[in-house]
């Protein structure tokens, strides 16, 4: 059996429940193939009992795929995948005690909304009554009662979403796989559905494991992510571990807008923190991945809406600039400074902060703390 | 690079799927089974058939024994081209040539007003072409049949028109086939020319005057052109089973051997000379595939040249 | 607009219009005649229906195309859905050679097969007779209604079925309650089609008929050429009738059967939220 990757074992915050011995889902060493393309490289993973856990990444990384092993539509080409401690790797999908929630419903557009919940029930040669009772339950629990009777095809994207949610739900999974169900919504409904989903997950008790290219989306559902990027887990963590500590620039980069500096480290001191030289700004003293190098080149990351104009403090770094673009969007205003290194930084500010104008030189400054540091290139591997 | 493949699904086992046992492997045949039925009935009745025509196409016969030797010769094909025959086979892509343009001819107005039509009326025209096409083709055939008799409607008409005397002189003829044959594929010339026509922007038809055309230029460098796609589409939808027919000649045609289907079942059903028969099967499906090729290859050149 | 002047197009299209119904009309007419050498209007009646309907030959003819006719399309759909599952999911060079042989069962005249058939059965001893006709009438009516079927399929999602897969359903179990109501209509269609197309052939029926089979339309064309009686317009008309009612049955079973393949993409939006 292979040992948990380093990243899985320093998670931070790990699932609620840890009352059962077996993790809700355990992932070792899973990939699959396509010829000679490889979908997902090598996956291990723990996700526990009635925890919210999204996989995220860019189209193409493997998410799917990975979901889809999970739920038996795809053979994996190598691995093992078990759900509460049974090894499921060959059981066929049919046989499998967890559900999935379509991209697009996959609702059956022959039958009614009351025979769709009702499908996998009837499958098991439950009694009538009892399926007349628990499709109840489940199309109240979704908001949903009254329209038992109607077909798909007369209800709204968001109504198909909680029928194919109550289809799944009411089938008692042990855990449940929602593949990018609210992709096909507008945004304002997508947010209230995602309000839903959780309350949902909450009430029900039950492991979720969710798949979207929505980094938002994901961190407002979630317990833990895991990002994903070419088939394997590059982080996995809490919203905030993934936020505030990226381990990789891609992770930085996906979940959310970050500035990025060169530089060196001069001092690996005893505390963990670095002393590092970044370009245009001097020494800065911060965190940073671990095990980085005196010598080494890396890369400072700071936060667009860490940033500030203003005169600079003890512990900030500071750094000239010249605002080349202010945008309003609302709530708030985002800035592009060009350095006088040549580089651009992205800078986010509430508007009543704002009294620049475009062409005024600055001083910008951030909270040395707002500074993380990562590798230079490509970053150290979860494994 | 990879690639999040969504949809490769295992429900049914893929070639490329890794091999998880026996139970895999024994899927994946049953899945297979499912081609069997198709597969097996066309093997067995159908390339079967014509493996059998090519064979005996090589053969020759003992005419007196009708004992049918299977040597390889190429006697037979050759004997085509040197037979009686040569002149009804000829006959038959002409009198296919012919039926093909005249559809064409009669087939473009009605296409064409039938594009130019309302919405609602589009339907009820289109409807009234295609009903005829539903109901029996032997029985529209033999419908043309008491059409053009020696003293039917066609001939009251004309007689009283002064433009015939005596009798109509168009069943058991050619003509009188051709005639048959243009009925009967008139439906299938119409719709594909409506299509084409149907999807010229009328926006076109107005800028062209515009800018000077005349009506006929119009229909020239701007109608024409965008219906080619449907003037091919049409073609091949008549001329090739035109070619290759055997009900309409047998009606409309009386006992002479007018086509080519009726020389070739003659060799069969009456003359019992099968090698030379099948040798004319195989040269008439030649025939039609090359004429089919070419059609559709220009078709399709002509296609990519509008979008 | 500018081709020709609009009047003279639809007069010109009127003709043809009269031009495609006036043999249909002549044969519904002379059913009609009281007169049985057709050659004068002789007043209405119903005598060569009733003839028709009580001659034994007649009869019998009509039972065997019945018999062909349910032969065949139960046999040709078996064929078509079968293959059609098997083709959504084989690999691009067994598919394209699959579209092959379907394509050419359609496109080769009936003449060559049907005499390519006569020959492989009269060699294999095989006896003419309705088995026969059925065995020909398959070869093309499976085409047309695989080409029908695998159309509708393509139509339907294959997510349909991991859904039903996913919620305990086994493959067999999913094909039947889920993909097999929604081939339904086309199933319906495909049936009706070549029902239709059986009844009217008259090449294969005839080479491979035999002395002991004949369907309707082989005794039209026999009938053609024995005598010109009021009879063969009757029967004639019976046929049209039935024809124009299955192809009708058919058009409107494909306009009218709510589809319901495309609506589970959640571009419904018809009720509020």
């Amino acid at each position: 059996m292979t040992e948990l990757s380093p990243a899985v074992a320093a998670s931070g915050d790990p699932a609620r429940g840890e009352g059962r011995s077996a993790p809700a889902v355990k992932l070792i060493g899973l990939r699959r193939r396509y010829d000679d393309v490889v979908a997902v490289d090598g996956i291990d993973l723990e996700i526990g009992d009635a925890e919210f856990f999204s996989l995220i990444g860019p189209s193409g990384c493997g998410k799917t795929t990975t979901l889809r092993m999970i739920a038996g539509l795809v053979e994996p080409s190598e691995g093992r995948i078990e759900v509460h401690g049974r090894d499921v790797t060959t059981v066929r999908p049919h046989r499998r005690p967890v559900n999935t929630v379509f991209q697009q419903y996959a609702l059956f557009p022959h039958l009614s909304v009351f025979e769709n919940v009702a499908f996998g029930l009837r499958e098991r040669r439950t009694p009538k009554a009892e399926i007349r009772r628990r499709v109840g339950e489940m199309l109240e629990v979704v908001d949903l009662q009254g329209r038992d009777r109607y077909r798909p095809s007369q209800l709204s994207g968001g109504q198909q979403q909680r029928v194919a949610l109550a289809r799944s739900l009411v089938l008692d999974p042990e855990v449940l796989l929602l593949d990018e169900p609210l992709g096909a919504l507008d945004l304002k409904l997508r947010k209230a559905l995602q309000l839903q989903l959780k309350r949902i997950q909450h009430e029900v008790g039950i492991t979720f494991v969710y798949v979207t290219h929505d980094q938002e989306e994901a961190f407002f559902m979630s317990n833990r992510v895991a990002v994903m990027h070419d088939g394997q887990i590059k982080q996995l963590g809490t919203p905030r571990d993934v936020y505030e500590r990226p381990r990789t620039e891609f992770v930085a980069d996906f979940v959310g807008a970050s500035n990025r500096l060169d530089a060196k480290i001069v001092v690996a001191r005893d505390d963990g923190r670095y002393d590092a030289e970044v370009v245009g700004v001097g020494l800065v003293r911060a965190a940073g991945v671990e095990g980085l190098q005196a010598g080494e080149a890396v890369r400072a990351i700071v936060r667009p809406e860490a940033i500030s104009t203003g005169a600079p403090q003890a512990d900030e770094a500071k750094i000239e600039a010249r605002l080349t673009d202010i945008a309003y969007l609302g709530h708030h205003v985002s800035c592009v400074a060009q350095t006088e290194s040549g580089g651009q930084l992205a800078i986010s500010m509430p508007q009543a902060h704002v009294k620049l104008e475009v062409g005024d030189d600055c001083t910008l400054r951030w909270p040395f703390d707002a500074t993380w540091l990562l590798p230079a290139e490509g970053g150290v591997a979860p494994k | 690079m990879t690639a999040d493949v969504g949809n490769g699904s295992a429900v049914s086992a893929r070639a490329d799927s890794p091999r998880r046992g026996l139970r895999a492997r024994l899927g994946r045949a049953a899945h297979h089974l499912l081609a069997l039925p198709s597969v097996g009935w066309t093997v067995l009745f159908f390339l079967a058939p014509l493996a059998i025509l090519l064979l005996y196409s090589f053969g020759t016969q003992n005419l007196l024994t009708f004992q049918v030797q299977f040597g390889w010769t190429l006697s037979n094909y050759t004997g085509i081209f040197q037979s009686l025959y040569i002149k009804p086979i000829l006959r038959s892509f002409e009198l296919s040539l012919f039926a093909t343009l005249a559809c064409l001819v009669i087939g473009f107005p009605v296409a064409y007003t039938i594009a130019r039509a309302r919405r609602r009326s589009q339907a009820i025209l289109l409807l009234m072409v295609m009903i005829p096409f539903w109901t029996s083709f032997v029985v529209r055939t033999y419908g043309i049949y008491n059409l053009v008799s020696y003293n039917g409607p066609l001939y009251q008409l004309l007689h009283a028109l002064g433009l015939v005397h005596g009798y109509l002189h168009v069943l058991f003829t050619p003509i009188g086939v051709g005639i048959g044959i243009v009925y009967t594929y008139l439906p299938l010339m119409i719709l594909p020319l409506f299509v084409s026509l149907e999807r010229i922007d009328p926006a076109l038809l107005e800028a062209a005057p515009d800018l000077g055309a005349t009506p006929t230029r119009t229909f020239r460098r701007v109608i024409l052109p965008l219906a080619v796609p449907g003037i091919f589409a049409g073609c091949i939808l008549v001329a090739i089973p035109a070619t290759g027919e055997y009900v309409i000649p047998v009606i409309l045609g009386g006992g002479k051997t007018l086509m080519f289907g009726n020389v070739v079942s003659d060799q069969f059903l009456n003359l019992g000379d099968y090698p030379f028969g099948a040798a004319m099967s195989v040269a008439l499906t030649f025939a039609l595939l090359i004429v089919l090729m070419v059609l559709r290859s220009r078709s399709y050149k002509a296609e990519q040249r509008i979008t | 607009m500018r081709l020709r002047p609009p009047r003279l197009r639809s007069i010109f299209t009127s003709f043809v219009m009269v031009f495609l119904y006036a043999p249909i009309v002549t044969v519904i007419v002379y059913s009609v005649n009281k007169d049985p050498l057709l050659i004068h209007w002789e007043g209405f009646t119903t005598r060569w229906y009733k003839q028709a309907f009580n001659d034994p030959t007649v009869r019998q003819d009509v039972v065997t195309t019945l018999k062909v006719a349910a032969l065949s399309t139960a046999i040709s759909l078996t064929i078509a859905v079968t293959a059609a599952l098997w083709a959504r999911r084989a690999s691009h060079r067994w598919r394209r050679a699959f579209d092959g042989l379907t394509y050419s069962r359609i496109v080769l005249p009936e003449v060559v097969f049907a005499l390519g058939l006569l020959v492989l059965l009269g060699k294999l001893h095989v006896p003419f007779g309705v088995g026969a006709i059925v065995l020909g009438h398959v070869v093309f009516n499976s085409a047309y209604a695989t080409v029908i079927i695998q159309a509708r399929l393509a139509t339907l999602n294959e997510t349909l079925e991991e859904a039903a897969a996913d919620l305990g359903a086994s493959r067999w179990r999913a094909f039947r309650r889920v993909t097999m109501p929604l081939l339904l209509p086309a199933v319906i269609v495909a049936g009706l089609l070549i029902v239709s197309f059986s009844f009217d052939d008259v090449i294969v029926s005839q080479f491979l008929g035999g002395n002991n089979a004949q369907p309707v339309s082989v005794l039209i064309l026999g009938m053609i050429h024995l005598h010109v009686t009021p009879e063969v317009n009757a029967i004639g008309s019976g046929l049209m009738l039935i024809t124009l009612l299955t192809f009708s049955t058919a058009g409107l079973i494909t306009v009218l059967w709510p589809t319901g393949a495309g609506q589970f993409l959640g571009l419904g939006g018809r009720a509020a939220e």
